[in-house]
């Protein structure tokens, strides 16, 4: 008895940095934010959170939020899976191609924030193809549909790699058999490959929605207009010095942000 | 048929990598441009100018070095930090295994720009803004839960026998130490390091949140030159960036599962 | 281990490049005597101008060795609040007036230049005595010396608006010329450019700054001149620019024609190729904002031979052959009065003082200020 006693102690004693790093550097700071964002003075404790939520602004930028967040997954996925459709076959130059996929992942977002910027621009080029082909530009800097798609190139590789990881190690010989015995391509599809492929889609989804919903400087430098949740609280809070209601809105985000992760979690344990 | 599919394949994939590599490429070219405004494929006018901008004025060097700093210190306090309770979560009887695991990667589900007020507010009355020291813990945070995880998995992954065997052929246990375990663990550490490296290379949420001039980094420098400056020059900026990124991808690439990275999102 | 190898490289090049620049930095001659210059002030071209023009210029003919410092206001006043007796180490500064005043409400002492220091720095003569003694409305008493003074103007690209509005009232009468080509900065961006437009509109069109905010926004002027602003907004470029670079880059692509903005940064911006080439400023006679005017101030807790170096280079940033480049390359207009010795051809680039001085308006009502920070994107909505 006395021995497991000092077991667990040199396991607590192992444990304990980590964990202490972790509480300073995060649990203390998130207690700090839910203690500035309660309004002591006024009549109502939670006057901040119930001012943002009243506010036609603050259910604008919500939405907004969550509407990038659920298209550039919506988009990631239809790109993944077509994706690791062609790269299963291995055609000439896919290892190049998967290297070249990790360029959104390694260098810095807000230089590929800037880089998008440029290419999409109105004088980028590909404008310029589009005005080649329908002799006027289109405006995607600074739109919904451009900023989808900023956010899905950017977030899209971590659903990608995932995905294809666990595709790869799939036994090839279920897909014979299932040609073998008579299946077309759509039914080989439908039946055997995306149910395989359903884990490794939920898990790389759910990295590519969290980013999303968090990404910060791509919107703050992209969105024009559009400011979501992330913008909207740095704004409130360095910028307007309203650092109560801008934690209000921190705990806000972290709590939708939980709630979206608790009911993804509850889905992928109820397909394994 | 046969054929137009596989041309029909490649052409989509020569797509893809244009517009992956396209906008970086326009960085390039942009930041060696001069007057490129109109509807133009190329520009011009060819110039040397935003380099010497980047050098001269916006004190690139000086900020690589902070930023280098700052990502060094980040990976030693979180690898220091890490390794004790990695070794812990893989080889030790734990309770609420699971738990204490989520709880440790809670720092990388939650957006960053959350806590980061609060960081910034205590950090503010320990009089850590703006050093070497407050920035790099601040990016500790995020550093940290994926130097465990890694670690961690590298450690459960290191075979009992083994050590046992050595310790049996009477080998002490330093010695065990640094000739059986060290050269085991060693590719799963380097791992670590170099995906906390890019983590707080790339860190932007909770660096702006703690920096101050003396301790700028790379991001918030191509922040401040894409809002407040020109953007040729953040293209310089940008280009001179994308070196180190580029070797880390390499890297990656070579010697590492980069199914791996993506349990450690870059600082978005 | 291949792995191992390329990584050990790797650290080692990084060691040798951290050890490198640390030693660079100790290894700097101790001789020469040395002076810090701060700058909370500059935009990117004076940051440029500073660091490559004026600074080895000083040290050549000064034969003294300065590091050159940006930071930021409030975070310098911070520091310098907590310096003991001679233990000061900036030792000039370049700021801002909302933070010269900061610095004069918490009582950090700061040399008395003028008119106690006019043997030594003879140059400070040439500034107008009337931004030596006030800063904002506050009492100055000569301890701080004039550098430039900034101006925004209306800019427009000359090929597309040959006969640019004279006023704001022109500019909102004519805005159908232009639909969906007026740019403007978004009030609530870290730039001040777009608050200063929108204040000098509502300034123009009668709002008196002068009644307090709380007074001021029942009136019904107040609700009047934000209709007249949505009118000029509807026609605006959208979404406006986050930041200036943005602004920029709307006038690159020709997306905007017209806008409000800093004199200086604009045509120099131009001059660097960053701009198209006929971009030019033009005034609006019922007045424009000042930009931010840059004062230079010399602590007192700092040593006497320092500080004798630090007179030296005062005078000579207020010396004509610096401040004619400062209007002239940089087109900033200058702290010194100086206009009979300005070469012609920059009034061709940038509208003569004389036509402005009198219309410059000054942030007096920080009240309204905030307010059109934080809620113009609402109120125009």
């Amino acid at each position: 008895m006395k021995k497991i006693t000092k077991q667990s102690l040199v396991t607590f004693f192992l444990l304990s940095p980590g964990l202490l790093a972790i509480g300073c550097l995060f649990f203390y700071p998130l207690f700090i934010i839910i203690k500035n964002s309660l309004a002591f003075e006024e009549e109502h404790i939670f006057y901040h959170y119930i001012k943002f939520l009243s506010s036609s602004n603050g259910l604008y930028v919500i939405g907004l939020t969550c509407l990038l967040a659920f298209g550039a997954t919506l988009l990631s996925i239809c790109l993944s899976i077509l994706l690791i459709l062609i790269l299963r076959r291995k055609p000439i130059g896919h290892s190049f191609f998967k290297t070249l996929i990790l360029a959104p992942i390694t260098i810095p977002g807000l230089i590929c924030a800037l880089g998008l910027l440029l290419f999409w621009d109105k004088n980028g080029w590909m404008n310029l193809v589009i005005q080649g082909i329908i002799n006027r530009p289109i405006q995607v800097n600074y739109t919904i549909p451009g900023l989808l798609i900023f956010y899905t190139w950017l977030f899209f590789p971590y659903t990608f790699l995932i995905t294809f990881s666990q595709v790869e190690s799939l036994d090839k010989s279920i897909e014979e058999a299932a040609e073998v015995v008579g299946a077309n391509r759509m039914q080989v599809l439908r039946y055997i490959l995306l149910p395989l492929a359903k884990p490794g889609l939920l898990a790389g989804s759910i990295i590519t929605f969290m980013l999303c919903f968090g990404a910060f400087s791509v919107p703050l430098i992209c969105g024009g207009d559009y400011r979501p949740l992330s913008v909207s609280i740095y704004t409130t809070s360095a910028i307007y010095n309203r650092w109560d209601e801008g934690s209000a809105m921190a705990v806000i985000m972290a709590l939708i942000q939980i709630f979206f992760l608790i009911s993804y979690i509850r889905i992928m344990k109820r397909t394994r | 048929m046969h054929y137009t599919k596989k041309v029909l394949i490649i052409t989509f994939l020569l797509c893809i990598t244009i517009f992956i590599i396209s906008p970086f490429l326009m960085i390039i070219v942009t930041s060696f441009a001069r007057g490129w405004f109109g509807k133009q494929w190329m520009p011009q006018e060819w110039t040397f100018d935003w380099y010497k901008w980047a050098f001269q004025v916006a004190n690139i060097g000086v900020i690589l070095k902070n930023s280098i700093i700052i990502a060094v210190l980040a990976i030693t306090m979180s690898l220091f930090i890490g390794m004790a309770t990695a070794w812990a979560i893989a080889r030790r009887p734990v309770p609420g295994k699971e738990i204490l695991f989520s709880i440790i990667l809670l720092p990388r589900m939650i957006p960053p720009i959350t806590y980061a007020l609060g960081i910034s507010n205590i950090f503010y009355k320990l009089n850590l803004i703006d050093t070497y020291l407050g920035v790099s813990l601040a990016h500790v945070t995020l550093c940290l839960p994926f130097g465990i995880l890694i670690l961690a998995s590298t450690f459960e992954g290191l075979d009992q026998r083994i050590i046992e065997a050595a310790q049996v052929c009477g080998a002490s246990r330093w010695r065990t130490f640094f000739h059986v375990i060290l050269p085991l663990v060693m590719p799963g550490i380097l791992a670590a390091i170099i995906f906390t490296f890019t983590t707080s290379y790339n860190e932007f949420t909770l660096t702006i949140m703690t920096y101050g001039p003396h301790t700028v980094t790379l991001p918030v420098k191509t922040y401040l030159a894409i809002g407040d400056g020109y953007w040729e020059v953040a293209s310089a900026i940008s280009t001179i960036l994308l070196i180190p990124s580029l070797i880390v991808l390499i890297i990656i690439q070579r010697l590492l599962k980069p199914e791996k990275i993506v349990g450690g999102f870059k600082g978005v | 281990m291949k792995l191992g190898k390329i990584l050990y490289t790797l650290l080692l090049y990084i060691i040798t490049f951290v050890i490198f620049t640390t030693f660079n930095g100790c290894g700097s001659k101790e001789k020469e005597l040395e002076l810090t210059f701060i700058d909370t002030n500059s935009g990117a071209n004076f940051q440029w101008f500073i660091k490559t023009k004026v600074i080895p210029e000083a040290e050549k003919t000064l034969n003294i060795k300065i590091h050159y410092v940006v930071s930021s206001g409030p975070e310098i006043i911070q520091r310098i609040k907590t310096w003991k007796k001679g233990k000061g180490d900036i030792h000039i500064l370049l700021i801002k007036p909302k933070d010269l005043v900061d610095m004069l409400s918490s009582d950090i002492p700061l040399e008395t230049l003028y008119p106690d220091k006019v043997d030594r720095i003879p140059n400070i003569t040439k500034c107008l005595e009337d931004y030596l003694t006030s800063v904002l409305g506050n009492n100055l008493n000569g301890r701080a010396a004039l550098f430039w003074r900034s101006q925004m103007n209306g800019i427009c690209n000359g090929s597309l608006i040959p006969n640019p509005p004279s006023s704001w009232k022109e500019l909102y009468e004519r805005r159908g010329e232009w639909t969906g080509h007026i740019g403007m900065v978004r009030p609530d961006a870290k730039s001040s450019g777009g608050r200063r437009f929108v204040y000098c509109f509502l300034h123009a069109f009668g709002i008196d700054f002068s009644i307090p905010f709380e007074e001021l926004k029942n009136t019904p002027e107040w609700d009047d001149v934000w209709d007249k602003f949505k009118e000029l907004y509807e026609t605006m470029h959208k979404p406006l620019a986050s930041e200036p670079p943005i602004l920029f880059n709307q006038f690159k692509k020709e997306d905007v024609w017209i806008s409000v903005y800093a004199t200086d940064y604009t045509l120099w911006s131009r001059d660097k190729g960053m701009l198209p080439e006929t971009t030019k400023a033009f005034t609006l006679n019922d007045g424009v904002t000042a930009g931010a005017d840059a004062y230079l101030v010399i602590p007192s807790f700092i040593l006497e031979k320092k500080r004798q170096a630090a007179y030296d280079f005062v005078n000579f940033l207020l010396s004509d052959e610096i401040q004619l480049q400062l209007i002239s390359t940089m087109w900033q207009y200058p702290g010194t009065e100086i206009w009979d010795k300005v070469p012609e051809h920059v009034w061709e680039n940038i509208p003569r003082w004389e036509d402005i001085k009198n219309t410059r308006i000054r942030i007096t009502n920080n009240e309204a200020f905030n307010f059109i920070r934080e809620h113009t994107m609402e109120v125009i909505k």
